[in-house]
């Protein structure tokens, strides 16, 4: 009886660990869309490049804040580039998204560390990271480098929000000329 | 007459060595060259001038700038000096527009306006800016003098980057914002 109920323990964490393997084979960190390990992860990587470039953090360069729209701040200001991480360069955008009830161009001009909400980025990855939407990284940023998280808890690095009705991909797919961006087009891929 | 004319001329003489005395024209000499040189390099090495330059949301602008603008600023150290930059990217031509130039901004680009703060003393009267108006290559744009526009440009004329930049608010020569009084 004893050594029944051990086997039966040692069965059940058995399945268990072949469950938890199985689970994590079929399911890695880099198939996640969104906020997993390996997206956080790089999510870190960028924002250290972005700062060594001067875009992000203290002495950050600043461009001409001008009047924004929802989802996106109040009060905008954004710088585009091309950023090397690793090996891989490609095109960034870096928004700095102002919110706020005083929050104005001319306040965002006059302090532009203040009523600094979150730095939305888009970085285009190496050709196969998200071929169906434009290879893409986003990520939403505090001032400080952290991830900003949806109402599920999920920070907000990878391919977000995929899949799903809203987000960052659902939205930015109706930017002209099909790259994903709205300002302009020169990430449209010719 | 002959008197009116005498008189003038002493007035020109006059003008002319008040303005040219001593410390040579306030823009344009070799020296303010040069310094046009060391700057522009700073700024290439941070990728705010030049090929692959970060390019930030153009604006409508107005007279004497371009038509649209797009207008950075950070901070430069320029030999062994760090102050505060301004980069305005001055768009031209019938067809530019804001989105004209968001798509396409090498083809409208006339004129990068520089002002960067130099180190206390270089011109105390007027903030201690440098000014300087490039070409999309770095070369610099000349007035119709035939002077490079590099250095305290224009001191002492009644228009020109300080005289019209002196009626800026907050007192900092900066119309966009007051961060640098």
């Amino acid at each position: 009886m004893r050594n029944s109920r051990i086997s039966v323990a040692i069965a059940a964490g058995v399945a268990m660990l072949v469950a938890g393997c199985a689970q994590m084979q079929s399911a890695p960190a880099d198939k996640m869309a969104f906020s997993g390990p390996t997206s956080v992860a790089y999510a870190a990587k960028l924002w250290r490049a972005m700062k060594a470039a001067n875009l992000v953090g203290p002495g950050a360069v600043h461009g001409t804040p001008y009047t924004g729209q929802p989802p996106h701040g109040k009060i905008l200001d954004t710088l585009d580039t091309s950023l090397a991480v690793g090996t891989h360069r490609g095109a960034l955008i870096v928004k700095r998204n102002y919110v706020g009830a005083g929050v104005s161009k001319g306040s965002v001009a006059a302090h532009p560390d203040r009523n600094l909400g979150s730095i939305t980025v888009m970085f285009r990855r190496e050709k196969g990271y998200d071929p169906a939407d434009q290879d893409w990284f986003w990520a939403k940023y505090k001032p400080d480098g952290s991830l900003h998280t949806n109402p599920k808890g999920m920070r907000l690095a990878g391919r977000v929000a995929k899949g799903a009705p809203k987000g960052c991909i659902a939205c930015h797919r109706a930017a002209p000329g099909g790259d994903f961006v709205f300002n302009h087009d020169r990430y449209a891929r010719r | 007459m002959m008197r009116r004319s005498l008189l003038l001329s002493v007035t020109l003489v006059c003008l002319g060595t008040s303005t040219f005395s001593v410390a040579g024209p306030p823009f344009g000499g070799p020296g303010d060259l040069a310094d046009a040189k060391a700057v522009w390099r700073a700024l290439s090495t941070r990728h705010l001038v030049g090929p692959g330059r970060i390019m930030s949301t153009p604006y409508v602008g107005q007279p004497p700038h371009g038509k649209i603008l797009d207008t950075l600023s950070g901070q430069l150290t320029v030999n062994g000096h760090t102050g505060p930059v301004i980069i305005k990217r001055n768009y031209r031509g019938s067809d530019a527009t804001k989105q004209s130039v968001a798509n396409d901004p090498e083809e409208y680009l006339a004129s990068v306006t520089v002002m960067f703060k130099r180190e206390r003393g270089y011109d105390p009267a007027d903030r201690d800016w440098f000014w300087a108006k490039y070409k999309p290559d770095g070369s610099l744009h000349t007035n119709p003098k035939g002077m490079k526009l590099a250095g305290r440009v224009a001191k002492g004329a009644p228009k020109g980057c300080i005289a019209c930049h002196r009626g800026a608010p907050g007192g900092d020569f900066v119309f966009n914002n007051d961060r640098y009084r």
